[in-house]
């Protein structure tokens, strides 16, 4: 599994054609859309992640996306964990619907695994030391 | 000694620890004690069982004095990087609450962030404003101040150690911010903050041995009860086991934040709600009697909690039933209306343990001796709540 947080900008004249609709269809990637703003007869934005097999499907999709005048921009964030601010206290967990954030039900420490973040950022608000921040690469 | 004894005194007790003979364990390890010996064994061999919790506690803050500058300043009004502290106090002494917000960066950064800078030896920018008089003439003061300098600088917290808590959800269709942190809309998350079967006072939840006088871990050095905590509400419902079901006991503590560290007072910014301070307390329980080793060797499934409503923004939140601590712990709770919802905690656990384990190296070492408290927390005092509108009887 790949994945990519990308940030697309449509013009307004491709807004009306169903770019996302045949990224999904033809190039078999997942995609998880967090911010979308798109109007007609106006530049559209669009942030999500895309998520595919391998780098090559993520590659190919970017450039069917290219080919349809979209403007593609990489957004090469992940979630950062500062150890030493945290206290273990588990709030995070309760937040995080991937399975990113879990407390080992032995030690009561928390176990992050940066493979299954999602990015949703819900774990940013409930830590309440700044342990977690979004870092970008 | 003889094991049909059935009282044993703080005297005893504390003449065992000196002697470097004494028998402590964790409120942890005091179960599985008692699950394999006995109680009478447990009686007859324990000592002392050392609780503990690290949890946010709100209401928190500290009394410094400054020490006189020269010409002399009667503070009338100060700031600490820019959060204010209470000055209506003698020239040069101030209460620092843990919750005041930084004028200039808002929750960010508060009083309990100033603390936490004093404990880490850093310099603190200290500004104060007066209107002068003939013996204070001087009306502003702009230095730099750290723990070192300060006379006298101690926590006092008016209400911590809760004993026991409720369980936080949010039955509405939008996200709120709570000082349980954020809640997610119908249900999508619950949150809870008791150590459980760690908390100091669900393994004395009648206070017999807790009391004004009683010694205490605080925050990393030793300090202790000064008296029952504010909202102290010892009349709450309690399950068969004497456990109360939701808020109801707390202490007001005492401690020289000199001797504190940060690893167990931190800061913490709670997501559009506010500064609050997670602060460390431990509290070694004698094993007096019978009655002493049963109370300590409560467990998660005996304590009960019960689950409120957080959405609506009231008083007197609607509950939804209880679950108890087993099933918090395990990482998802099922409510009445079926929902399955997944659990989080707000104190740490991990932390609690830590401090339980650090007290009973402190008794161990015979450097920490037990208090008798001077009194009992109050078992009846009447909760009350505001209100409004009332004239007043002239
Ligand atoms: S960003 Fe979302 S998925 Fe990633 S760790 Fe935080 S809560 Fe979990
Ligand atoms: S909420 Fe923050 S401090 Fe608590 S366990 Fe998660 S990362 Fe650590």
């Amino acid at each position: 599994m790949c994945k990519k947080r990308l940030k697309l900008v449509f013009g307004p004249e491709i807004v009306g054609k169903p770019v996302t609709y045949n990224l999904i269809k033809k190039y078999d990637v997942i995609i998880n859309v967090f911010q979308a703003r798109v109007l007609p007869d106006e530049e559209g934005h669009m942030v999500l992640d895309i998520r595919g097999k391998n780098e090559e499907s993520i590659k190919k999709s970017i450039k069917y996306l290219q080919s349809e005048g979209v403007m593609v921009d990489f957004l090469e964030k992940s979630i950062s964990y500062n150890q030493d601010r945290c206290i273990n206290c588990g709030a995070c967990t309760g937040v995080c619907r991937s399975g990113a954030l879990l407390m080992d039900q032995e030690s009561w420490e928390l176990i992050v695994d940066q493979d299954k973040c999602l990015l949703c950022e819900m774990c940013l608000s409930a830590c309440s030391m700044k342990a977690l921040s979004l870092e970008l690469g | 000694m003889s094991g049909k004894k059935t009282e044993k005194s703080y005297a005893e007790i504390n003449q065992r620890i000196k002697k470097g003979e004494a028998l402590v364990l964790t409120a942890e390890e005091m179960i599985d004690f008692v699950d394999e010996n006995g109680e009478d064994k447990a009686l007859a061999e324990v000592d002392v069982v050392t609780t503990a919790t690290f949890g946010a506690m709100c209401s928190s803050g500290a009394f410094l004095n400054f020490g006189h500058c020269d010409p002399p300043i009667r503070m009338g009004r100060v700031w600490l990087n820019d959060v204010m502290a209470y000055a209506g106090l003698a020239a040069v002494d101030v209460y620092l609450g843990a919750t005041e917000e930084s004028e200039i960066k808002g929750l960010e950064y508060g009083g309990a962030h100033v603390i936490e800078e004093l404990l880490a030896g850093r310099k603190v920018h200290l500004r104060a404003t007066s209107k002068g008089t003939d013996s204070y003439p001087r009306k502003e003061l702009d230095t730099y101040i750290t723990l070192e300098d300060l006379n006298q600088a101690y926590l006092f917290n008016p209400r911590n150690c809760y004993q026991n808590y409720w369980v936080a959800v949010n039955s509405s269709d939008k996200m709120i911010y709570t000082y349980m942190g954020p809640l997610m809309a119908r249900f999508g998350n619950a949150s809870y903050s008791s150590a459980g079967q760690l908390s100091p006072l669900l393994n004395d939840p009648y206070y017999k041995t807790i009391g004004i006088g009683s010694r205490i871990f605080l925050g990393g050095a030793q300090g202790y009860i000064a008296w029952e905590g504010t909202q102290h509400n010892p009349v709450r419902e309690r399950n068969q086991k004497g456990i109360p079901v939701g808020g109801a006991g707390t202490m007001a503590v005492i401690g020289d934040l000199k001797e504190m560290s940060t690893e167990y007072v931190r800061p913490a910014s709670i997501e559009k709600y506010g500064v609050s301070m997670y602060v460390g307390i431990g509290v070694p329980i004698p094993i007096l009697n019978k009655e002493m080793v049963r109370y300590t060797a409560v467990r998660d499934r005996d304590i009960d909690v019960t689950i409120v409503d957080y959405s609506g923004g009231v008083r007197d939140n609607p509950t939804l039933g209880q679950v108890n601590y087993e099933q918090l712990r395990s990482g998802t709770i099922v409510l009445e209306n079926g929902r399955e919802v997944p659990t989080a905690p707000l104190s740490s656990y991990n932390k609690a343990r830590k401090i339980a384990l650090e007290l009973k190296k402190w008794i161990n070492n015979g450097e920490f001796l037990l208090e008798k408290p001077v009194e009992n927390l109050s078992t009846n005092s009447q909760f009350k709540i505001l209100k409004e509108g009332a004239v007043p009887n002239v």
